[in-house]
């Protein structure tokens, strides 16, 4: 066998089927134009992303720095709102004096420090 | 639809209505052109459809930057050649040469043509590979593209007399590749 570049010319040894290559070039143009319209539409997102993030975190820190707002009805959390909570009422009045003191509900002039007889 | 030439082209790509439909008719025109040019440089079809879509999202992408200080196609062709190269040479070792591939690329025209691929088409694809890549390059685009040397020379960013060079030494190396190799 005699090969020179007559003879071959500029056939190749692997051939795609008809059509095959068209469509593969139409393919990648529909990829391409996608991931553009993806590239464009993202710093819109990216925007309204950073106004999500920023009002959350001001949300987050006007709690944290005005604890007050996290009560009920905007006040603070009073020691008689939660006695007229029944069940926090409950164990309140199962609680010792002692242990009552020890929460700091009562302060120690509202405790009876004197035995009480008439109570037996 | 009537032939639309280069500056219309252009024309269309600039303009934000028709920039889409201009793109879709570019890789129309120069996509089967470029996907071979390619396929001629990674020899494997993954790799040219994968270096294929990498050139057409750098076209889209490059339009803006487009000056035309080349022609539309010459432009296209060297996105599509530094694509190839690129991936050639993230095959390659940190201190290794694209040029060292050549068995590499063998194998992959092997594994593509397969059992029933004309021998001396074989042969003379083989010959081709053995050349360093420059040398490569310019036996491509001059022989296969029929491209001019100041268009190849845009392509590749090497000059005129460089390319006339490499083309010489390519051919007289394929000629000798096929006397000693033939059967």
């Amino acid at each position: 066998m005699k090969a020179d570049f007559e003879t071959i010319g500029k056939r190749m040894p692997y051939v795609e089927p008809k059509g095959y290559v068209e469509d593969l070039v139409g393919r990648c143009a529909d990829r391409a134009i996608a991931k553009r319209s993806q590239a464009t539409a993202r710093p819109f997102l990216r925007r309204v992303g950073i106004a999500v993030t920023s009002m959350a975190a001001t949300l987050l820190a006007a709690a944290i720095i005005f604890p007050a707002i996290s009560g009920p009805a905007g006040g603070m959390v009073t020691a008689e709102a939660i006695a007229q909570s029944s069940s926090l009422g409950d164990v309140l009045s199962s609680m010792s004096n002692d242990e009552l003191a020890a929460i700091d509900y009562y302060s120690f002039d509202d405790i009876p420090t004197e035995y009480d007889e008439t109570n037996e | 639809m009537a032939q639309i030439d280069d500056e219309q082209l252009v024309a269309m790509l600039r303009s934000p209505n028709e920039r889409d439909r201009g793109y879709r008719i570019l890789l129309k025109k120069y996509g089967s052109r470029l996907y071979w040019h390619i396929r001629r440089i990674v020899v494997a079809h993954e790799d040219a459809e994968d270096v294929m879509q990498e050139t057409a999202i750098n076209i889209l992408a490059g339009i803006d930057k487009f000056e035309q200080k080349s022609s539309l196609s010459t432009w296209v062709y060297r996105i599509a050649t530094n694509e190839a190269l690129r991936l050639l040479r993230r095959r390659t070792g940190f201190f290794q040469s694209i040029d060292s591939l050549g068995e590499v690329l063998v194998e992959k025209l092997e594994d593509e043509a397969g059992v029933d691929a004309d021998a001396a088409e074989m042969l003379f694809q083989k010959a081709l590979l053995q050349l360093p890549t420059q040398q490569r390059l310019a036996f491509n685009l001059r022989y296969y593209d029929e491209m001019p040397y100041e268009e190849i020379a845009k392509v590749t960013g090497k000059n005129v007399n460089t390319l006339k060079t490499n083309y010489h030494f390519a051919v007289t190396k394929i000629k000798n590749y096929l006397k000693e190799n033939s059967l």
